[in-house]
């Protein structure tokens, strides 16, 4: 079957975008990114206006501003789906034992795999509506220069992958239990865990070169941040960014630059990073698909 | 096999099923066969494994022992073949409030692979069967609790299949929404479809089953016609008989029939004027009492 035929992607789009609480959401999230994005473009703004002090302002300095703004927009936009996937999804198929409407769809003709990315793709379905409507505010920074189409494709992606990869590992999380507020909790753990710890253990890294001296000290292995996809996806936007010094990504993508391993075999560390993330992803959907199939051990 | 092939003899064999949760025994060394076409009622207290036998038909749990037949397929080996005829109603009354009525229905056709352009004729159909037409385009949330339960029966008929298991069906119904399921239960068997039903109703039951089976703690008790239970075991319908002297009567029959002949010969061949006859025990529960020993696992 199709995913475009997926019943259960029909379901979830039907209903989820008919409620009140979609635009309810949208509202809150377009408010937020058009701040964001103003705040922005006036502090970049008002700074460059001040360093020259009434003096002509060039176009690297204006185009400069366009890439601030677009930047800081998708920064933004990046923060939400960490925050917004984990609990968008984790009712996925805890809600429907919840409900006690996961019976009825095992006896039918759905195969297991096709009820986890069919609520799979109508959380991605859902993002993509709101980076959809995030355009215009993007398109702010586009109109101002300094972002090409590339930065945009670019940005795009690795926000649609990021998406994936969090709605597979909180579909899972919500295969595991019985209770949709279980699996809220699993799935914001694991987000926190995959870009948290991997920062933190990162960090620890870095902390034991220091001290143990084993490694040299400012180059903890950037692998450890594979599974953190916030650093895959500055890594991808920064790649072409030539050291902005404004962007909100150019810190982030500098951690993941100072590994030589991985500069050395000519990938890039978003790619490395991504393959990592696509095989954690793989598992998650088919451990998700192997807890609703039917007939098991128990009722599922 | 194909899905579709014909099969001939009992809609569901079961030889020596056995089910265990850790260390209970949930359902133990069950034999049982299922006519076609017949109304088949699983009687037991809670815990005697009825759930379990039915959630194993219905493809959903794996049994620990013994080999289970249902209509000619495997559940275990081919659970997509058993899922394309059996329809699964579950004791738990599930539904998408979400939803409208047709938009449900629509659904699970969908999930059933029925084309697009069939879908509305057939909720039409199904809705007019269960008598849910006037709520096409209402909520799911807007339904009464019986309603919701035929729009569940509507459900499991939305891929036409030739079984039906319905896992206490009657459950948290009002009387009357208990006799429009009865009716609508008998109304299916009448289209040839096979119905496998668990109640704890003994009253409901008797009055639509043509076969039954009673289990306690997972076993197996006893299996059949009611009447020939009945007769296996010596019992009866005890018959209360008032005549119009005042004097009364109690006599034994076996079944319907005998009840019937009884009344005749009373009235007719002994010309004893009858103002009450009424049936005091001897039924499905009596039955079932004398069988089961309270005994939960």
């Amino acid at each position: 079957m199709s995913l475009a035929a997926n019943p259960v992607l029909a379901r979830e789009l039907r209903v989820r975008v008919r409620s009140w609480r979609a635009v309810a959401a949208l509202l809150v999230y377009l408010s937020l990114v058009a701040m964001v994005a103003w705040v922005a473009y006036e502090s970049q703004r008002s700074n460059t206006v001040n360093r020259f002090d009434g003096g002509t302002i060039t176009a690297t300095e204006t185009a400069g501003i366009g890439q601030s703004v677009f930047e800081w927009t998708i920064l933004l936009v990046l923060l939400l789906v960490h925050f917004s996937v984990p609990g968008v999804v984790s009712g996925a198929i805890a809600g429907e034992r919840e409900r006690q409407t996961l019976v009825p769809l095992q006896v039918t003709l759905l195969r297991p795999i096709s009820i986890v990315l069919g609520k799979i793709s109508a959380a991605v379905a859902f993002i993509l509506l709101l980076i959809v409507a995030t355009m215009p505010i993007l398109a702010i920074g586009y109109l101002i220069g300094g972002v090409s189409k590339g930065d945009v494709v670019r940005s795009l992606a690795g926000v649609i992958g990021t998406t994936l990869v969090l709605a597979c590992v909180s579909a899972w999380c919500s295969a595991v239990t019985k209770r949709v507020q279980v699996a809220t909790v699993l799935a914001y753990g694991a987000m926190i865990l995959m870009t948290l710890g991997s920062f933190a253990l990162y960090g620890a890294a870095a902390v034991l070169d220091e001290r143990d001296n084993r490694f040299d000290r400012t180059d903890p292995p950037a692998a450890l941040l594979y599974a953190a996809p916030v650093v895959a996806v500055a890594d991808l936007i920064a790649d072409d960014d030539d050291g902005n010094i404004n962007s909100p990504f150019e810190g982030l993508a500098a951690t993941s630059e100072r590994d030589g391993n991985v500069r050395d075999v000519g990938i890039p560390y978003w790619l490395e990073s991504s393959l990592v993330l696509a095989g954690i992803s793989g598992l998650a959907v088919w451990r998700a698909s192997r807890l609703v199939t039917t007939p098991a051990e128990t009722e599922r | 096999m194909s899905d579709e092939a014909p099969v001939d003899g009992p809609a569901v064999k079961i030889d020596g099923l056995s089910k265990r949760f850790g260390s209970t025994m949930a359902v133990d060394n069950v034999d049982l066969e299922v006519p076609k076409g017949s109304i088949f009622g699983l009687i037991g207290p809670n815990g005697a494994g009825k759930t379990t036998t039915l959630s194993i038909l219905a493809t959903l749990v794996r049994p620990s022992d013994g080999e289970v037949n249902v209509l000619g397929h495997s559940p275990v080996r081919e659970p997509r073949a058993v899922r394309r005829r059996l329809g699964y109603m579950p004791d738990q009354l599930g539904v998408y409030d979400d939803m409208s009525v047709d938009e449900y229905l629509g659904f699970f056709a969908a999930a059933h692979d029925i084309s697009r352009k069939e879908r509305p004729a057939l909720v039409e159909a199904l809705l007019e069967l269960v008598d849910l037409s006037v709520k096409t385009h209402a909520p799911v949330q807007s339904l009464s609790r019986g309603m919701k339960q035929r729009l569940s029966l509507a459900r499991v008929l939305v891929h036409d299949p030739e079984l039906l298991i319905l896992d206490e069906p009657a459950s948290g119904l009002d009387p009357r929404a208990r006799v429009e399921l009865r009716d609508l239960v008998a109304r299916l068997q009448g289209m040839g479809k096979t119905i496998i039903i668990s109640s704890h109703i003994l009253a409901e039951l008797e009055q639509v089953c043509t076969d039954v089976a009673i289990m306690e703690a997972g076993r197996l008790l006893a299996a059949g016609a009611p009447s020939e239970i009945l007769e296996r075991l010596g019992g009866g319908r005890v018959m209360q008989v008032r005549f119009a002297d005042g004097s009364e009567e109690q006599f034994t029959v076996v079944d319907e029939a005998e009840q019937e002949a009884l009344l005749r010969r009373l009235v007719n061949a002994e010309n004893r004027p009858v103002v009450e006859f009424v049936r005091t025990g001897g039924g499905l529960e009596d039955l079932f009492l004398s069988l089961t020993e309270g005994v939960v696992q």
